[in-house]
């Protein structure tokens, strides 16, 4: 009977401890963008040649919100997060051929901060995530290695 | 009965309120600043098929918020902003070595927030993983 109990307390002991992971983690991927997409302000010619703020048009300004998924204290992820749709069409609309500046805000979730509930392990856990970055016009940009490698579409297709 | 009855349902709502601000609390911002290279995110890899792929991996981890503080997501972000962008960027211009002529390929990007379980004294862990590769295009290119 002693036995059980301190199985027992083991077991929620270890669930309390591990809630303190309640959330997710999620992987970012944009297999199929058409587009380059730099953290930087810079990107590549076709030359060669480094190009900066000076060489391009800012034409417009990229903006996305997804929400990643998780349970069993965010150590089994639920879904990743693909922005390569959000990144073609928000290109292509504002009439641009890439994305510099990119930058990642990663948020908490609510349903992590719910004690108790985030003992469970199947209780879901989120992260909120923002991308932003400004769409570019670059007219000697190089061809893109996303479209060579997926879809046959040039990054300078405008 | 009926007074601890009470303090558990006050105890529970002070957990909640507490979690509900918790909740709102912002987590790790990341850019790359004061980097020339060129830093493409997390497309169909290339990286596996160049010859000189270097690994850099940079974690930047969000602040340590307490639930019961109800920092702003403007505050926070722009407070971690500065520090956090440094990290990356400067594990990139370590691995580069300054050399602009290379690019940088994130082939691995992942984002995640815990949460640490009691309101009260919980802390806030959020943070961005990159892993990524080097290559040699654009020195190439140049030749």
């Amino acid at each position: 009977m002693n036995t059980l109990k301190y199985i027992t307390l083991s077991i929620a002991a270890l669930a309390l401890f591990l809630s303190g992971c309640a959330g997710a983690r999620t992987v970012i991927k944009s297999d199929n963008a058409k587009y380059d997409v730099s953290f930087s302000s810079n990107l590549r010619a076709s030359d060669g040649m480094m190009l900066s703020s000076e060489n391009m048009d800012s034409v417009g300004v990229y903006n996305y919100k997804a929400t990643g998924w998780g349970m069993v204290w965010s150590f089994v992820p639920l879904n990743s997060i693909n922005l390569s749709k959000s990144i073609n069409q928000q290109v292509e609309t504002a009439g641009g051929n890439a994305i510099t500046d990119f930058s990642i805000i990663a948020k908490q979730g609510m349903l992590n901060s719910f004690a108790i509930f985030s003992w469970l392990p199947f209780w879901p856990g989120y992260n909120t995530v923002y991308f932003s970055g400004k769409i570019q016009n670059v007219k000697s940009l190089a061809p893109s290695s996303q479209g060579s490698a997926g879809d046959g579409k040039s990054a300078d297709s405008n | 009965m009926y007074g601890s009855k009470n303090v558990v349902l006050k105890q529970m709502a002070v957990y909640f309120a507490a979690g509900l601000i918790g909740g709102c609390a912002p987590g790790a911002y990341m850019s790359v600043k004061g980097v020339s290279n060129p830093v493409y995110v997390c497309g169909p890899s290339h990286v596996e098929t160049l010859k000189n792929v270097v690994n850099v991996t940079s974690t930047v981890k969000g602040e340590t918020v307490t639930a019961n503080q109800g920092t702003s997501l403007e505050q926070h972000s722009s407070e971690s902003s500065v520090s956090d962008s440094n990290v990356a960027s400067e594990a990139i211009n370590k691995a580069t070595g300054g050399n602009d002529a290379l690019d940088v390929q994130i082939n691995r990007l992942s984002v995640g927030a815990y949460y640490m379980g009691f309101p009260g004294w919980t802390k806030e862990n959020t943070w961005v993983k990159v892993k990524a590769g080097i290559s040699e295009n654009g020195k190439e290119k140049l030749q």
